[in-house]
């Protein structure tokens, strides 16, 4: 549906004039999330051990409506990324990373312990008050189930130099940097 | 069985399984917000909303090409205004979708907010009782 569309864009709209999002300059289909919009999101083991992230309610029905395909981990800058990729062609849509503290990126993967490309990360909803943050209520079930993990070394691994080159020239045409500020034309 | 552990990614964490995600509300921290900005809009758009979110081939809500900010603001406030008296009724656990359908006959019998309606707030949701759940 259409009407999701618009609550993600404004969402994102929103977070882009606080600054709280920013795209990435070597790949701008790559989007940053600040620490205080990660912290809108938790991340989690189910009682099985398999890893989920946890998406506020007040999130849906748009975010869990979108083709999340992947979740990958970025430990050198403390991301964890979901990607929304083509069903058929898995080319990026759209990567938005949540910032993770480093010792916590082991509540998706255990560095060394765990082989990752045997891991499948879930998506769970959670109920918060926005008035009494510890009034706090995860579901039992996954909302999106089985998305494939991996761990990157650079973002130069998230998509194909052709792809990079034609999102950095797009970021070009905007005329806009990385904070969604217009860049200044010198003649 | 194991207990699950639930954490929070970059804040305050006070035990494994019960973490304290930073408040977030739609309605009040997006749509309550008036007026975007549309020089960002207009770059999430080109960068990344047209692919993840493609047209449909049918009877679409809007074109990417002609979304202005008034059509975003009303289409927004009338999802809400719809989801409200949509769930009011819903048995639990039974939650009804807003179809784009729902939306476009809202907007197309009350029409689209104007700038000026948008800055005075008349997008905005009028709540009669505070809640968790919608």
């Amino acid at each position: 549906m259409q009407n999701y569309a618009i609550h993600c864009l404004l969402w994102m709209t929103r977070l882009g004039e606080e600054g709280k999002l920013s795209i990435d300059p070597t790949f701008p289909k790559v989007f940053y999330l600040d620490t205080e919009a990660s912290s809108y999101f938790t991340l989690g083991r189910d009682v099985e051990g398999n890893p989920f992230i946890g998406v506020p309610q007040k999130l849906c029905p748009f975010f869990t409506q979108i083709d999340w395909l992947g979740v990958t981990i970025y430990p050198d800058a403390g991301y964890v990324f979901l990607e929304a990729r083509d069903v058929q062609t898995h080319v990026l849509h759209m990567a938005l990373g949540i910032k993770v503290r480093r010792k916590r990126l082991s509540a998706l993967h255990v560095e060394g312990r765990e082989d990752i490309s045997k891991q499948r990360c879930n998506i769970r909803v959670f109920q918060q008050d926005p008035n009494s943050p510890d009034d706090f209520l995860c579901a039992d079930q996954n909302e999106i189930s089985n998305l494939s993990m991996r761990v990157i070394k650079s973002i130069d691994d998230m998509g194909s130099e052709m792809e990079m080159q034609d999102a950095r020239d797009m970021l070009d045409q905007l005329g806009i940097d990385s904070s969604f500020t217009p860049i200044k034309v010198t003649t | 069985m194991a207990k699950a552990i639930i954490v929070s990614p970059d804040g305050i964490q006070h035990s494994q399984e019960i973490p304290t995600p930073f408040p977030f509300d739609f309605e009040r921290d997006v749509l309550g917000e008036g007026p975007f900005n549309q020089r960002i809009a207009g770059a999430l758009i080109e960068l990344a909303m047209r692919d993840t979110f493609p047209e449909p081939k049918s009877n679409p809500l809007f074109t990417w090409g002609t979304l202005s900010p008034g059509f975003v603001m009303t289409a927004a406030s009338s999802y809400f205004i719809l989801n409200e008296k949509m769930q009011a009724n819903a048995a639990v656990g039974e939650i009804n979708q807003v179809s784009d359908a729902a939306i476009k006959e809202r907007i197309d019998r009350r029409g689209v907010l104007t700038p000026n309606e948008i800055a005075e707030g008349r997008h905005k949701v009028k709540r009669s009782t505070p809640g968790m759940a919608r």
